[in-house]
């Protein structure tokens, strides 16, 4: 018989085959309780889709596997609304509770209008701090990833050196470089680096912790690139440097930006712990505003500064590693 | 003296020997093709012949130097020897040209206009003129492993190395890349390949060396070692290659 035969005298094509009974499993009956435990109006329809599916499992299962496929997927709808309901009860219970006592400590807003100039001023100082600081990194990162990733023996000392360097700084917390470079440096009486402004001081500590970090970063972008790249490059007649400039960078480049800019994000949050050593940034100058206003409200206009700069970088690095994975996947 | 000289080559990875005191000679013009099973060692052989790989012990002579002796040069080595390689390793983020006139530039000094020009004639002669500004990817393996091959000739080598450059490629365009290959030997450029299309080395190669766990097992005319194998290790893989494609009458001792 042909598939035309058959499909002129049965159009439906489905009575032919007789199809398992369809069951509800043990894990989506679960799911259905606890919905209606949290949010029983949507709750209380998927279950009553799933227990009308489990009766006619073995009548009718097509109509079964549809209101069970219907039901699972109402479902997971019932808890995305369930906890965004509950989300927004606790903020609210939280802001209310104590005659708005958290309200009054963190978002009054004439306090928040009165303090931001102060803040945003700090503010400055934390955006100065990690441009600069940025650009000392990016040269430096690349330097301590080139020692680390030279070829051949004789530099096996050299990158041994490299690697010991990066170790330490990484192993380090930001805030023990900061306060050894600032107090450290200043006590040395060494020329040149004694009698830097702490601006300075910050922008070293800050370039000695993450260029350990951001030459991590390069070197794993180097090594991602195929050797057979290398082995290309060589062959022709290139040298390492060259090979490195015009063959394996450029195409390291591309993956190396996501966790760049996930670290550029740490380092803009570090610029805060300037605090600690009494420059007057954003989160310092909030901290002197609450005092005198008795509100802590000037930490959330820091907070918001912060924010600010942050959640754009974070969703941009992001979209690039999705960006990459998907032309990974595209190229096969 | 034969235009490269490998003798007494050794080459180890972990331990684990791939070339065991190997000697071998090719003279300008000659056609040479290396087969084998895999793992006896003929990519470790050109990938060495191209001071890819360092080496544990003997001498690689090409024109009567020792590249790897102390006043050796490797980088001088490669522009005279040059290799293509199974994976056609094209650089992905250069287009064609830029792919062809990257060593000529860097390595050479030549200037971009007048390496274009070289490129272009390149491209002529491996029939893709029109792919000049194409990316890698946007071709099939057959054109990318003949650009690779426009980009090695790019440096003007004496020696190409060519390692099992069909064996990536889809059977029904393996032709377009052997008949380049053919025609550079009729050209008369000096040859050494891997590979395992056995009707193509009798075709093309002045010499047929097979080789086994490391060494040379038997050498000589491709009649006579495709046709008439003396050892037994080289009958046997001849059967085995050979009866593993359909249409090719196998060659019997």
């Amino acid at each position: 018989m042909t598939l035309t035969e058959r499909s002129t005298r049965n159009p439906a094509g489905a009575e032919e085959r007789p199809r398992l009974a369809v069951r509800v499993k043990p894990a989506q009956m679960v799911a259905a309780i606890v919905a209606v435990v949290a949010f029983p109006p949507l709750g209380l329809v998927a279950a009553w889709g799933l227990v009308r599916a489990h009766r006619l499992g073995k009548t009718d299962p097509s109509t079964a596997i549809k209101l069970r496929n219907k039901a699972s997927r109402l479902v997971t709808h019932t808890f995305g609304i369930g906890a965004t309901i509950y989300a927004l009860l606790f903020v609210y219970a939280l802001l209310a509770t104590n005659n708005y006592a958290v309200s009054r400590a963190f978002l009054d807003l004439e306090v928040l209008r009165d303090t931001l100039p102060m803040v945003l001023e700090g503010f400055v100082l934390n955006i100065q701090l990690f441009l600069t600081a940025e650009v000392f990194i990016l040269l430096f990162g690349t330097l301590l990833a080139i020692l680390r990733t030279l070829p051949g023996r004789p530099a096996a000392l050299i990158r041994w050196l490299t690697a010991a360097y990066i170790d330490v700084f990484r192993g380090l917390p930001s805030i023990v470089v900061i306060l050894i470079v600032v107090y450290g440096l200043k006590r040395t009486n060494l020329p040149l680096l004694n009698d830097l402004s702490d601006f300075w001081y910050v922008v070293i500590a800050l370039t000695l912790h993450y260029s350990a970090y951001t030459a991590e970063v390069i070197k794993g972008g180097t090594e991602g690139i195929h050797w057979s790249q290398t082995a290309a490059s060589r062959s022709l007649g290139l040298s390492h440097g060259q090979t490195m400039r015009f063959v394996i960078l450029p195409q390291a480049m591309r993956n190396m930006f996501a966790p760049l800019l996930n670290y550029f994000i740490g380092l803009q949050k570090d610029t805060s712990l300037v605090t600690v050593i009494g420059l007057l940034d954003a989160v310092n100058q909030a901290n002197i505003q609450a005092i005198n206003q008795s509100s802590l409200s000037a930490f959330t206009g820091a907070a918001l500064c912060f924010l600010a700069i942050t959640i754009p970088l974070t969703r941009l690095a992001d979209y690039l590693s999705t960006r990459r994975r998907r032309r990974e996947l595209a190229r096969g | 003296m034969a235009y490269v000289e490998i003798r007494d080559l050794y080459k180890s990875y972990g331990g684990t020997p791939v070339l065991s005191g190997l000697s071998l000679d090719i003279d300008e013009h000659e056609v040479v093709c290396l087969i084998g099973p895999s793992g006896c060692g003929k990519s470790t052989l050109l990938r060495c012949l191209n001071a890819l790989e360092p080496i544990d012990g003997g001498h690689i002579l090409v024109e009567g130097q020792d590249i790897w002796a102390d006043d050796g040069d490797a980088d001088q080595l490669r522009m005279r020897v040059g290799i293509v390689f199974q994976q056609y390793n094209l650089f992905p983020h250069m287009n064609v040209l830029d792919n062809i006139t990257l060593a000529p530039r860097r390595v050479l000094g030549m200037r971009r206009r007048e390496a274009e020009n070289v490129a272009r004639e390149l491209l002529a002669r491996v029939r893709l003129e029109d792919k000049a500004t194409e990316h890698p990817d946007r071709l099939s393996g057959g054109q990318q492993q003949r650009i690779a091959i426009a980009r090695a000739l790019a440096m003007q080598p004496r020696v190409l190395l060519l390692d099992e450059v069909t064996s990536a490629l889809d059977p029904e365009i393996v032709g377009e890349v052997l008949e380049l290959i053919g025609e550079l030997a009729a050209d008369g450029m000096t040859l050494a390949l891997a590979t395992h299309e056995m009707s193509f080395a009798r075709e093309v190669a002045d010499r047929i060396v097979f080789l086994s766990e490391g060494n040379i097992v038997e050498q000589g005319a491709p009649e006579r070692i495709l046709s008439a194998p003396e050892d037994e290790r080289t009958r046997q893989f001849l059967r085995r290659v050979l009866t593993a494609r359909p249409g090719v009458v196998p060659a019997g001792p």
